[in-house]
């Protein structure tokens, strides 16, 4: 505990203060150690106070004397402009992992990215992304001239952490892609009559907005996260069998990211 | 609390400088909360202080929701329910997806517990667990049980958050149009699949520390929205695939 004593009787010429004397004792004294606590003066201020001067009952302290920032920090980024993927950018090769269908060809979503700098180890990290999507799949019925049934989809995934892989599949914390997976469905019919689907056969090109679909999707980093930067990624899969891929596209009119550290 | 300073008029003495040193350290040496001003305290002072004392998460990658809104076979189709006790024993009914454990036993009293979810609310299953033709009959209710006891007894006594009771309507389009012919109406195509409703919301909870608190559950159940179902069990069931549920729990205020 930093504990200043009374500085009574160090003036011994004759009760006249002296600056030397003055400084030494109460100020700043450079010739003692920081670890001699018979003289620790008030340059102890800057800093070397310990939670044992405190005499407040529980510890506690009211919200405004801790700085913004000390407990808690976040970054929130919002957009309002329309971003665009076009299904013409993946390969339309697909997996299921644990029952989760997902592209296995992805993108990170520009506008659905951020990296942070977390200035302390954490306890605890919320993140999250809103946005809206308005997409492009299609409902292939009795595609190429069978009797199988194709639907085209988006998915999403978000991961946190660093030297991330977006084509990885995981449910680990800093890569929960599974967890916080999101498929959007189909909204438009492509219907076979002629072998294949072809031009001429029935077909909605136009996406039922109904099916448009706004996402949220909170995540939960629960241990410990040293201080450093932190990726945070929304991707975008796909499965497009369009016979004109550069016409399917995912739009995102809106949207936002946040990560909020606790420590 | 002030240090006595000289004033402009007054000799410096050995006596003032002792008095001023004295009423400063004084006040150092013992801080007391009113004496720290604002923004005083950061990340230096701090040490291992901490404002989380607890969160986690689970998760539910696929799961099939059975359960049925109790009230099915009565007039008030849909959920309804007069008090906390029939809610709990509605909610408590309900299809558990994910179950996330609280590890601290003494939670203190008055902390903010903020329990968030998000899933997809995939598909619509007939009986057989086979995709159906979507309607838009049916909605999927959700809710947050939380299961603790009575610190003092050992009772159980349960609780269902009402806010944290929400209906998801779950498709707004059942056809596709194939074609419009010259005359009457366009040719549809029923909609099979693509339901894939993300559904998230989240609640806070106060805790009190009568309670000891154990788990936090996630509970589902599909009920029918039109009068002409009602009138016994449909057998349907629900998809509900990535069910994440977390909470975190922060310090109490003073």
């Amino acid at each position: 505990m930093a504990d200043i004593p009374p500085i009574t009787g160090v003036f011994t010429s004759g009760g006249v203060v002296d600056a030397e004397t003055l400084y030494k004792e109460s100020l700043f004294s450079p010739t003692d150690s920081p670890n001699n606590l018979s003289a620790i003066t008030f340059e102890i201020l800057n800093g070397g106070l310990t939670s044992d001067n405190f005499v407040g009952t529980g510890n506690s302290l009211k919200a405004h004397q801790i700085e913004m920032g000390a407990m808690a920090q976040g970054y929130y980024f919002g957009f309002d402009r329309t971003d665009f993927v076009y299904g013409e950018v993946f390969n339309s090769t697909n997996e299921t992992v644990l029952d989760i269908v997902r592209g296995t060809d992805r993108v990170i979503h520009s506008s659905l990215s951020c990296s942070v700098f977390i200035p302390w180890d954490t306890k605890a990290i919320m993140y999250g992304y809103q946005a809206m999507f308005a997409h492009d799949c299609s409902y292939y019925q009795d595609y190429n001239g069978g009797t199988d049934d194709h639907s085209e989809f988006y998915d999403l995934e978000i991961q946190i952490g660093n030297d991330l892989d977006p084509d990885a599949s995981s449910t680990a914390a800093t890569n929960p892609s599974l967890q916080l997976h999101q498929i959007l469905p189909h909204n438009r019919l492509a219907l076979e009559t002629n072998g294949t689907v072809i031009d001429g056969d029935p077909y909605s090109p136009v996406a039922d907005e109904g099916s448009f679909r706004y996402v949220s999707k909170t995540g939960m980093i629960s241990s410990t996260v040293s201080k450093g930067y932190l990726q945070v990624i929304v991707t975008v899969g796909a499965k497009i069998m369009n016979n004109d891929p550069r016409k399917s596209k995912i739009k995102t009119p809106s949207g936002s990211i946040w990560i909020m550290a606790l420590r | 609390m002030s240090i006595t300073t000289p004033k402009s008029s007054d000799q410096i003495t050995v006596g003032s400088i002792e008095t001023m040193h004295d009423e400063t350290r004084i006040m150092v040496n013992d801080l007391a909360p009113t004496n720290i001003g604002r923004s005083s305290i950061n990340t230096d002072h701090l040490g291992a202080a901490t404002l989380v004392q607890e969160a986690g998460s689970q998760y539910d990658l696929d799961d099939t929701v059975t359960a049925e809104v109790s009230s099915y076979g009565g007039s008030n189709y849909g959920l309804a329910y007069p008090n906390h006790a029939a809610l709990l024993a509605e909610v408590t009914s309900w299809t558990t997806v994910t179950t996330a454990a609280i590890s601290t036993t003494t939670i203190r009293n008055g902390s903010p517990m903020i329990i968030n979810f998000s899933c997809n609310a995939a598909q619509f299953l007939n009986s057989g667990g086979a995709v159906m033709k979507t309607t838009q009959q049916f909605m999927v209710w959700f809710a947050i049980l939380i299961e603790r006891t009575i610190t003092s007894t050992g009772a159980a006594s349960n609780l269902a958050i009402e806010e944290a009771v929400v209906g998801v309507h779950l498709q707004e389009s059942i056809e596709y149009i194939e074609d419009i012919p010259s005359t009457g109406s366009p040719n549809v195509k029923d909609r099979i699949g693509g339901v894939n409703h993300p559904v998230s919301y989240t609640v806070m909870h106060e805790t009190s520390s009568s309670y000891t608190y154990g788990t936090i559950k996630l509970q589902a159940a599909i009920c029918p929205c039109d009068a002409s179902l009602v009138g016994g069990a449909s057998g349907n069931k629900f998809k509900v695939q990535c069910a994440y549920l977390n909470y975190i729990i922060l310090e109490p205020g003073s």
